[in-house]
């Protein structure tokens, strides 16, 4: 009768072993008949060389069967088997090592419970995985049922009146915010303004009063700051209006001194008396770098200039180094860039603004820069 | 409980039986080799060769003396279970998809799929007729209008055929008539698997509309509804315990595209009465394809896409379980 203890090696790899040495000593095999325990001694070569002694004991055990079962116990092999010595062939009959067992349900409850587990993307649901660039809301910015609708007010909202207005955007971003869900009644109105405003970068007199005009039916509370806007302009001379170094009038605006020196045809501030640089004098350069208003700026296009960089990151606030990796050889850059801004405030505007911005056919990805010295 | 696993197949198993008395486990795969085993130490006895194609079913008479197979190479062939030789071969139209001796051996049917212009038939030869089995006409024809048989058992005493069709309906066929004498629709997608109990009078059918169900042979009554979240391939009923074990998964063509959580591929182990999951079993990394129960209930096997056959003795603990109403 063949059991698991008639089992003898039979695999190549062993009896290419045992016919290559004709020294090993034979393998013998001992039966208990007392206990019914029968031992295999095998001597074979480990992969070091050196020759090893593999006892095997087995416990033979005795069934009584049926004797048709009997009977065909004694069947030969036929087919592929018919060469296989008796016993199972360990190559085709594997007696797993690990136990199994089976897991016990007790009760309906630990059923509905591990139902719940078994399906994580019922869990994802209730996280916000992707986030909608437009309406912030839990889509794809190109599924997004505004793209066609508020996309087109914010974003020119953001690139032509911004810059601009730099010093008062904190005070007329609220603005935008209220007319945008009212599906803004004065798109068409201001449309025009940005068109003026863009080219020119000037005239701010004859197109901000329409501004004015325009909120007043809406009851605009910024009213009141917008004001001083015009008449500082009015009574002002041909000056680029983010030039921080003009007191405005109006006390109510909240950053009258943004902005930095450092701007082309700007007053010159010494690097002292500007916002960046209030750590007091005698600093080292190394230290006047304020790492904690650093970005990270990745995805950049291999053909982005520093000049590039100037232009994208200034309407966000006083700048005071640009370094954008560039390739030794080619001069190419590499794709990321830091920009060091004066303050942490516009470092974080220029995130909220430009991450995820579309420059050059790619996706800009902007983040805070890591200390330096850990990079 | 450390399962044995027969591993002598290159393909995924389509069909796994016992023999009457459990000595031996006859397993079909769709490469080309059936085998059969002895179940005690999962020993190799022998492969019947002479399949061209993907054996989709296979039997074993009464008294284990000859063995019934199916194949897609449109054969279907009876061979000496002793000595592994082909006695005779039948030829086919089609793919043969479903095989049995009924109870005697003294009767074989097969069921052909429903290709190439052939409709799906049911053929009846009587085995110790030689002249039938020389021309491969068989005795009785049944031909089949509409949805073609998945899976096929005869019914005890030889008067009819219990089949399970594409679209989920389950069928009786006379045998000497050929008629339909019942015929009910409780499923809603193809029948995967039909097996009898020990006794013949109920028999469970399994499907890929994710349920099991428990039907009385004779009747076609719907008893029992045993549920599950996939496809069910195979299901059987335990012939010592009041229990049924169900084997199943996603199809291999659907697991790329969907959860990524390994496993699902558990045999799960139903109360009968209760249709109460109670257990499962872990262990194919690919749907169980095949199940079946040793006839004296104390193990089981299951057969697997993975191509390898798992011969499982139960622990004391699986018969000391009771179930808690």
């Amino acid at each position: 009768m063949p059991s698991l203890a008639d089992s003898k090696p039979i695999s190549w790899a062993e009896q290419v072993e045992a016919g290559e040495d004709g020294s090993l000593p034979p393998a013998t095999e001992d039966f208990d008949d007392h206990n019914n325990l029968k031992t295999i001694t095998e001597y074979k070569y480990n992969d070091d060389g050196k020759m090893v002694k593999v006892v095997k004991t087995y416990k033979v055990e005795r069934r009584r069967v049926p004797k048709s079962i009997a009977r065909r116990k004694n069947w030969h092999k036929f087919g592929a088997a018919e060469s296989d010595p008796p016993g199972p062939n360990p190559s085709n009959t594997i007696v797993q090592v690990e136990e199994i067992n089976m897991q016990i349900i007790l009760n309906k409850e630990s059923k509905n419970q591990d139902q719940a587990e078994e399906d994580p993307l019922s869990k994802l649901k209730s996280q916000k995985l992707v986030s909608c660039r437009i309406c912030k809301g839990d889509h794809w910015t190109t599924k997004c049922p505004y793209k066609d609708t508020l996309a087109p007010i914010q974003c020119p909202y953001k690139d032509t009146l911004a810059p601009i207005q730099c010093p008062y955007k904190d005070t007329l971003a609220p603005i935008q915010d209220t007319m945008a869900p009212i599906q803004c009644p004065y798109k068409d109105t201001l449309a025009p303004i940005q068109d003026t405003l863009a080219p020119i970068q000037c005239p701010y007199k004859d197109t901000l009063a329409p501004i004015q005009d325009t909120m007043a039916p809406i009851q605009c509370p910024y009213k009141d700051t917008l004001a001083p806007i015009q008449e500082s302009l009015e009574g002002g001379d041909k000056k680029k209006q983010d030039d921080p170094g003009t007191p405005v009038g109006g006390g109510s605006s909240s950053t009258p001194a943004s902005g930095g020196g450092s701007k082309p045809g700007g007053k010159y501030v010494p690097p002292s008396m500007r916002d960046g640089a209030s750590k007091g004098r005698g600093e080292t350069m190394k230290s006047a770098r304020d790492e904690s208003a650093t970005i990270r700026v990745t995805n950049l296009s291999e053909d982005t200039r520093e000049s590039d960089l100037q232009e994208l990151f200034r309407p966000f606030g006083p700048i005071q180094r640009i370094y954008l990796a560039k390739d030794k050889n080619t001069g190419q850059s590499k794709g990321f860039a830091f920009i060091n801004f004066h303050r942490r405030e516009d470092a974080a505007r220029a995130i909220a603004g430009v991450s995820g911005f579309g420059y050059d056919h790619l996706i800009l990805n902007v983040e805070w820069a890591k200390p330096s010295g850990t990079s | 409980m450390k399962p044995i696993l027969l591993h002598g197949h290159e393909r995924s198993i389509t069909q796994i039986k016992y023999n009457r008395e459990g000595d031996l486990i006859f397993t079909a795969s769709k490469d080309n080799q059936p085998n059969v085993w002895y179940s005690l130490n999962g020993e190799r006895l022998g492969t019947f060769q002479g399949h061209n194609g993907a054996i989709w079913c296979i039997d074993v008479n009464w008294d284990t003396t000859r063995v019934l197979t199916g194949s897609a190479d449109n054969t279907c062939k009876l061979w000496d279970c002793e000595t592994g030789k082909n006695l005779n071969t039948l030829d086919v139209k089609n793919a043969v998809r479903s095989c049995g001796f009924s109870y005697s051996g003294n009767l074989l049917m097969y069921t052909t799929d429903k290709t190439m212009g052939h409709p799906c038939e049911i053929h009846i030869f009587d085995v110790s007729d030689p002249s039938q089995m020389k021309t491969g006409e068989p005795c009785i024809r049944i031909p089949i209008n509409g949805p073609k048989i998945t899976s096929a058992i005869w019914g005890p005493l030889e008067q009819y055929i219990v089949t399970g069709m594409e679209d989920g309906e389950i069928c009786q066929y006379d045998v000497k008539t050929g008629e339909k004498i019942h015929n009910v629709t409780e499923h809603s997608k193809q029948i995967n698997d039909l097996q009898l109990s020990l006794d013949g009078t109920m028999c469970i059918s399994a499907s890929k509309d994710t349920t099991a169900k428990l039907f009385d042979t004779s009747t076609l009554d719907h008893l029992k509804t045993y549920k599950t979240e996939r496809p069910v391939n195979s299901a059987a009923l335990s012939p010592l315990q009041e229990h049924v074990v169900l084997g199943g998964g996603q199809e291999a063509m659907e697991v790329t595209t969907s959860s990524t959580r390994i496993g699902k591929f558990d045999a799960r182990f139903f109360n009968l009465v209760f249709e109460e999951e109670f257990g499962r079993v872990k262990g194919h990394f690919g749907p169980i394809n095949s199940l079946a129960f040793h006839p004296d209930g104390k193990s089981y096997s299951s057969g697997g896409e993975d191509g390898y056959v798992r011969v499982h003795y139960f622990d004391n603990e699986y018969f000391d379980f009771r179930f808690e109403f």
